[in-house]
Parts: structure tokens; C-alpha cells; sequence
């Protein structure tokens, strides 16, 4: 039996040395902890009759459903800090709340992540961040995360282009033509809709960059709902023809607030190093994936479609199996993301949920 | 097995076909081009100038009942096809579709049929000649062509649509769903082996929703337009139609069970597991809640129990359809997110069948919420009957109907005040999938709403 402190101590020891240790042996060890420590989820382990007595094996721990995070504070000590789910368009939805007791895990789990499928090459880019800066939206994981990479890895002159008033057009633009004028690489990061929204800007004014080569985008979050939907071809399509970044330079992120640790395009990594594989996610090796049968819950064979189950050691603190809303198949070493459940839309004449929002 | 789409007359011939693909079963079925679509319309309306419209009304009714009769004997090949051909496309199980055709079918038998006409037309003649009524003689005449656009939740919608179409005398084109492109042609290859004349009247085809071109010819051409859909759906087409349009768009149902009622609680949970399990809760009469009146034999939350109870038996016999992953994943998270708030300590409770198989939710809060469907189902509490009517009155545009289990002397004040807000069908839970032939769909009549009157005031020479 470990107390807190020391489970800390001893995951932020995995993440900073994976190599020794062993996942499996710390998972159980977490379960443990929180089993002990988290007193809702707990009572959900038991009903489950799945007490650390019996949980021999890290794919027998129970996952809580991301919804939980809506309704009620999942934590195993005071929180250091809490991020705030960012609620649907219609914003009937109350928001999810996940609290870190100790910060400093997300904070090494985010940088190592980061830096393996982002700068494999170990380059200092000025970031240019396509998301309001911290003050504005405190609550957010997502600009925390931003926020912390900028400060650790970000060259100087890495910034925020979007203020309370919305991108700043007219400043981005200046940024990009100056890089292009310089021959300093640039590192654009934020929404996958901020992205869409700069573009057809661009579109309007017949705008176009030649970024000099090591310029590289993060997007992350999808573009549906927030601008017109946009396919990931078509958005490699756009930063090689607006911006003048190849396909590989462009990475997206998957991640979600209920998680401490992010998931990533394997493609620039593989780049650099040379490796010839297809384009897919890959988390840090403190967090383990599996596709689930929709209705059974049960692993669905390797390449089959079902619902992601993310066990994430940078949740010692909270709750380390999150059953999310995602779609998605294992590939290779990770898995790609071919939907989000989130808001499914029934079939026939019975009137949904969904359809419902817009009344209230 | 591969089926046929579409079903057309002998004179239009695509070049060009689609295939549907639903696993083992795939439906072929034409690309029509504007052309062909003409075409059909033109051979099924010339059909209909020349027999259709002189047949008298009762040799109508007896053929369409020899084509329920047909469907209702459980060897003919035709249901055999669509009882294996409809669990792959709908996703309800077969037992669902063995049992869910016929109990839809038998309501249109001509007795029932005959009843419709009497009671909308007073007699049902007045398809057939001039006819006195107190002021002179009428007679009613049906479209030359009607245009029905089905949705694919549940099957056989499209029995009662081309029924009533027929009985006027009417001309049918019917665009399948690309949901359950297999009964509509199905249902046309049976009404032309039991009459052919009346089969010449008939066209099933399937095109994209919203193919502009060919709806624009088939409601420029129609006489009155039909349309079952999402809201969205229907106003698009509303937007599109010349002619008389009659839309049925999403509704939702819900139940209320008095407090007496709850004296033989397996019974009532029975009815109440029947109402929303049939069709998998995807019909627009399939409730979304029970309101359960406390102060009975049982607590709302003993009911929600016994409901919970009720929904698994039934789900031995008639047990769910296929989910699809995201519809899966949605009843996973509401369970989950219902769980947690009772850990918390909430007055909410969770019961749940296999799997995703049923879904049964307690909750003391009783504003009234919409389900995620397939067997999903919420019950909460009210001290009295008569608070039904405020929790409900946000979704008043979309109210369809009401099972409700109460004595008489309390049921008919709870009646007027829902009839008030919207509904437009009350009737015993059990019954809510089941409406009679004659029911006012969304309020409406069956057939009156098809026809014309024409009078005739005659010269008695006495001017």
C-alpha cells in the first residue's frame, strides 16, 4: 500500500524514466490509490464488484464515463488545479470538471509527449498560438497546456493571436509574412476551427505564405460545429497551399479534459526519424488504449471499429480509465480517431435529445 | 438476397442502378433519370384516369384486404422476404419485425377500413356518384396523384400511407427512405398480384432525400405531397410543394400512471415495458417517460422497479435491434452520468438491462427530458395527476400521444387540459403503439384530408 505522496512520487518517476518500471505494475498500484482515496469512485468499483483484490490485471479496472466528470468532482485529494470542459454550442450542457491534486504530472506528461511528436528534431520555434491566452480562458486545458509549452519550449516571441475580440487577423499576418521574409521557421498551434477560420480569410484575400521549411501546425479539436467541416486531407491540403507545410509537418492532437496526457499524430516523428508507416495516434508510454465492442464493452479485434478506453497513469490523481465518446480502431502501435459518439443522432420520427437543445 | 428497389411500370426502363447495401441483404434498385420519372408518373396517373378512378369504392376495399390477408398469412413468400430482409435494414430484431408487421397490418382489415370511411365520409359512396346530403348531392373526388415521401423507423409506414391514397382513388408514387428502402416495393408487388389494374396505379422508387430535380417534377406533378421526416426534412419539402402538403414530423409520447393504477403493478409495468419497447422506442407514439403519481400500492421509484423488471422479460421475446456505435455509446454515458449523481447522493437510480439492452432511469427531479431512445426510459414522480400538464407544456408542438392509466372520473379533467396544450391521442398505456385505423394522426383526418368536394345543387324548376 502506497500513500499519496509517494504514488506520486513514484509515477513521476515512470514519466520520467519509463524504462524503468513497469506499466502494469504501477496501473494496479494506481487503482489501489484511487480506489482507496476516491470515494465516488469507489462506491462505482464496488457495485462493479471490482476491488483491488480482485483487480489483478490494468484492463479489469473499472473506466467511469466521461459524462461522470459533469456530474460530480472525481478526486483523490485536493485539486492544485481544475480545467473545465469547454460545454456544447448550445451551452444547455453542463460543463465537465477535471481537478489535478498534483499538477505536476500533467506538466511532464504534456512536455514529454510534446517534444517526442512535435520537435523530434529538438528545434526552438517561435509559436504562434491560435487560442486566447491564458487569462482569458483560465479554465481551459487545452490554452493551460499551450501555455506551458510555450514557456518551456516556445523560442521568444511566441504569442497569442486571438484576444477577446477574436483572431487577430491583420497581426497574424504580419507574424507569417515576416517569417517567410526572415527564413525563421514558425510553429502555429490551436483549434482545428481557428485554423479554418485563418484559411478562408486567406481564401477571401488571395493571401499566401511561403513559411521557410521546419514550420510545422498543431491542430487539435476538429471543426465541427465552431466553422464550416473541413476533412483532414483537406486541411493538409490548405497548409501545404497556404502556409507551404508539408503534409507530415501537420500534426494533429487528440486529447480531452478529463485526461492528463495527449495523444498525437505519429507523422513528423516518423519523418525525422525516417520511419515508413501510415499516419495514426500515439500516446506516451504511461497511457494504454483499447477499442471496445459499443455494446458489450468488451476489446473488439485489432482493426475493428469501437469505443476508446484510454488508462492514463497522469491521472493518478483523479481517475486513471476514462470510457470516452470516441470511435476509433487500432492501428499499428496506436490507434486512429474516426469519430465522436458525442451527440448521436437517433434514427426515425421519435424526437431526440439533441433536436431538443434549441428549445430551452 | 438481393431485392428489388424499386417498382415501376413495364414502360420505364433505368439504364442505371444503385445498389443498397445492408450486409447479406442488398436492395437494387433504379437511378431514375428526370426523364424516367416522368415517365412512371405518367403511365401510373393515365392508369389511374382509366380504371382507377370509374372502380367502385367497395371492389377497392376488397382487394386491399385479400393484400393485408396476404400479409398476414405467415407463409407467403412476400412476408417471408421482408421478415428476413427488414432486421438487416431497420435494425429492429426479427422477433420485433415477426411480431411488429402483422400487429400493424390487421388494423387495416376492411372492416376497419370501412369503418374509416364511414366515419370521415359518412358514406363511403360519396367516392363512387353524386350522393344527397342535406344540401343537395355531393361526391368526393381523390387526387389524381399523391406523392409520399416515408421515413424508415418503422416499417410498413408506408401500408397505411398507400391505402388510404388507393381508397381515394388515387394515383401513388412512393419514395422509399435510403433506412428501409425493402417494404415499400414489397407492398406494391403484393397490391399488383392481388390486383393488377390497381397495380398499374402504383410506383415505388428511392432516390437521395432531396434530389431537387426529381422532387421537383413529382410534386409539380402531385395533386397532394406527403412527407414523413425531422422537422428539417419536412419544411424543406413544405418549401417545395404546390400542391395540398401534409407533414408528419418528430413528435414525442410519453405516460402517466395514476396512483390506482399502481395496485397491480406487474400489469401496468407489463403495458408500460410493451409501449416503449416496441420498434425499439423509434415510432413517434413511443413514450419517453412515465409520470407515475405517488401515494398508490407502489412508490414511482417500486414502479420504475417493476418497469425495469418488465423491460428484461420483454426483451427475451422481443428483444432489441442493433445499436449503432453511437448509439450505444450515448445510453453508456447517460447510464454512467446517472449512476454518479446517485453516488453523490441524488435521488435518481439506474437500472440496466445486458448490455445496452434495456435502460430504465429514476429520477425524483420531474421536469420532463427527452430520451436518447432505444429502450431508454425515464419515470419520475408527481404528487398529483394534474402537475402532468405544466411539466409537459414546453414541448407542446411536439406532443403526440398519451398513455395513460387512471380511473375514468379522474382521467377526463387531465384529458381536456392535455387535449388544450396539443396532444392528439390519449389512450391506455399498452395501447400507444396501437392506434386504430381511424385515428386522427397528428390530429388530422385519414381521408378527408386527401379529398374534394364537389356539389351539385340541382334546377328543381321551381324558380
Amino acid at each position: 500500500m502506497v500513500v499519496g505522496h509517494a504514488l506520486f512520487e513514484e509515477v513521476l518517476a515512470f514519466l520520467s524514466d519509463p524504462h524503468e518500471g513497469s506499466f502494469a505494475d504501477l496501473a494496479v498500484k494506481v487503482f489501489d490509490y484511487q480506489f482507496r482515496q476516491n470515494e465516488p469512485y469507489r462506491r462505482y468499483c464496488e457495485k462493479r464488484e471490482k476491488t483491488p483484490s480482485r483487480v489483478a490485471h490494468w484492463k479489469e479496472i473499472p473506466a467511469v464515463p466521461t459524462s461522470a466528470f459533469k456530474e460530480l468532482d472525481l478526486l483523490c485529494g485536493p485539486p492544485e488545479k481544475v480545467f473545465l470542459t469547454s460545454g456544447t454550442t448550445q451551452g444547455a450542457e453542463k460543463r465537465g470538471r477535471h481537478g489535478f491534486p498534483r499538477l505536476e504530472l500533467y506538466q511532464a506528461s504534456l512536455l514529454f509527449t510534446f517534444k517526442t511528436f512535435l520537435l523530434p528534431d529538438r528545434a526552438k520555434l517561435r509559436m504562434v498560438i491560435l487560442t486566447p491566452p491564458p487569462e482569458i480562458m483560465p479554465d481551459s486545458s487545452l490554452v493551460h497546456m499551450l501555455e506551458v509549452v510555450r514557456k518551456e519550449l516556445g523560442a521568444s516571441g511566441s504569442g497569442y493571436f486571438v484576444g477577446e475580440e477574436g483572431l487577430q487577423f491583420e497581426r497574424l499576418i504580419t507574424g507569417l509574412t515576416n517569417a517567410s521574409e526572415t527564413g525563421e521557421p514558425l510553429f502555429l498551434l490551436g483549434a482545428t476551427f481557428s485554423f479554418v477560420h485563418f484559411f478562408d480569410r486567406c481564401l477571401e484575400q488571395s493571401l499566401r505564405f511561403h513559411l521557410p521549411p521546419g514550420s510545422r501546425v498543431m491542430d487539435t479539436g476538429g471543426s465541427k460545429g465552431r466553422s464550416r467541416e473541413i476533412s483532414a486531407d483537406e486541411l493538409y491540403r490548405l497548409c501545404r497551399e497556404l502556409l507551404g507545410i508539408p503534409d507530415t509537418f501537420v500534426v494533429n492532437e487528440y486529447g480531452m479534459t478529463e485526461m492528463g496526457s495527449q495523444f498525437y499524430d505519429n507523422s513528423l516523428r516518423n519523418h525525422v526519424l525516417g520511419v515508413h508507416e501510415p499516419r495514426y495516434k500515439v500516446g506516451p508510454p504511461w497511457v494504454r488504449t483499447v477499442v471496445l465492442d459499443p455494446e458489450l464493452l468488451e476489446e473488439v479485434p485489432p482493426g475493428e471499429i469501437g469505443l476508446l478506453r484510454h488508462y492514463d497513469l497522469a491521472n493518478a490523481g483523479s481517475v486513471m480509465a476514462i470510457q470516452t465518446e470516441d470511435l476509433g480502431r487500432r492501428i499499428g502501435s496506436g490507434f486512429e480517431v474516426v469519430g465522436r459518439a458525442r451527440g448521436a443522432e437517433a434514427r426515425g420520427c421519435s424526437l431526440a435529445l439533441e433536436e431538443l437543445l434549441t428549445l430551452r | 438476397m438481393i431485392i428489388p428497389g424499386a417498382f415501376l411500370p413495364p414502360s420505364v426502363n433505368a439504364d442505371e442502378v444503385a445498389r443498397l447495401d445492408f450486409g447479406e441483404i442488398v436492395v437494387e434498385t433504379a437511378i431514375l433519370t428526370p426523364g424516367q420519372l416522368e415517365k412512371a408518373i405518367e403511365a401510373i396517373t393515365e392508369a389511374r384516369d382509366r380504371y382507377l378512378a370509374h372502380r367502385p369504392i367497395h371492389t377497392i376495399l376488397s382487394s386491399l384486404d385479400q393484400v393485408i390477408a396476404l400479409w398476414l398469412d405467415p407463409t407467403s413468400p412476400l412476408r417471408r422476404v421482408a421478415e428476413e430482409a427488414l432486421p438487416a435494414a431497420t435494425h429492429l430484431s426479427s422477433e420485433m419485425i415477426t411480431h411488429g408487421l402483422p400487429a400493424i397490418l390487421e388494423g387495416y382489415r376492411k372492416d376497419h377500413l370501412l369503418q374509416v370511411l364511414e366515419e370521415e365520409l359518412g358514406d363511403p359512396l360519396f367516392l363512387d356518384t353524386f350522393r344527397p346530403r342535406k344540401f343537395g348531392r355531393s361526391r368526393a373526388y381523390g387526387p389524381r396523384l399523391t406523392t409520399h415521401i416515408l421515413s424508415g423507423n418503422i416499417p410498413a409506414l408506408a401500408a397505411p400511407s398507400v391505402i388510404f391514397a388507393l381508397l381515394v382513388k388515387s394515383a401513388v408514387l412512393v419514395k422509399s427512405s435510403s433506412d428501409e428502402p425493402i417494404f415499400p416495393p414489397l407492398f406494391a408487388r403484393s397490391i399488383a398480384e392481388v390486383d393488377p389494374e390497381l397495380g398499374r396505379c402504383l410506383a415505388v422508387a428511392w432516390w437521395k432525400g432531396g434530389e431537387e430535380t426529381l422532387e421537383a417534377i413529382a410534386f409539380s406533378r402531385s395533386d397532394v405531397v406527403i412527407a414523413y421526416g425531422s422537422g428539417q426534412a419536412i419544411t424543406s419539402i413544405k418549401g417545395r410543394v404546390q400542391g395540398r402538403f401534409i407533414g408528419y414530423g418528430h413528435r414525442l409520447s410519453f405516460g402517466v400512471i395514476g396512483r390506482e393504477a399502481l395496485s397491480d403493478l406487474e400489469e401496468i409495468a407489463r403495458r408500460a415495458a410493451y409501449d416503449t419497447s416496441m420498434f425499439d422506442q423509434q415510432g413517434c407514439l413511443s413514450p419517453h417517460l412515465f409520470y407515475v403519481e405517488e401515494g398508490g400500492a407502489a412508490t414511482p421509484k417500486g414502479f420504475a422497479r417493476a418497469l425495469a423488471h418488465a423491460m428484461d422479460e420483454l426483451h427475451k421475446a422481443l428483444p432489441r435491434g442493433r445499436l449503432s456505435p453511437e448509439e450505444a455509446s450515448v445510453i453508456h454515458q447517460l447510464r454512467g452520468a446517472y449512476e454518479f449523481r446517485e453516488i453523490a447522493g441524488e435521488d435518481v437510480a439506474v437500472y440496466a438491462g445486458e448490455g445496452m439492452s434495456w435502460t430504465v432511469i429514476y429520477e425524483k427531479d420531474p421536469t420532463f427530458l427527452p430520451s436518447c431512445l432505444n429502450r431508454t426510459v425515464r419515470v419520475k414522480p408527481v404528487g398529483d395527476l394534474g402537475q402532468v400538464v405544466q411539466l409537459v407544456a414546453p414541448y407542446a408542438p411536439y406532443l403526440s400521444a398519451v398513455g395513460i392509466a387512471a380511473p375514468p372520473n379522474r382521467l377526463l379533467p387531465l384529458v381536456d387540459a392535455l387535449g388544450r396544450l396539443g396532444v392528439n391521442r390519449i389512450c391506455p398505456v399498452g395501447k400507444m403503439q396501437h392506434p386504430p385505423a381511424g385515428w386522427h394522426h397528428d390530429g388530422r383526418f385519414q381521408i378527408l384530408d386527401l379529398i374534394r368536394w364537389v356539389d351539385l345543387e340541382e334546377d328543381r324548376g321551381s324558380a
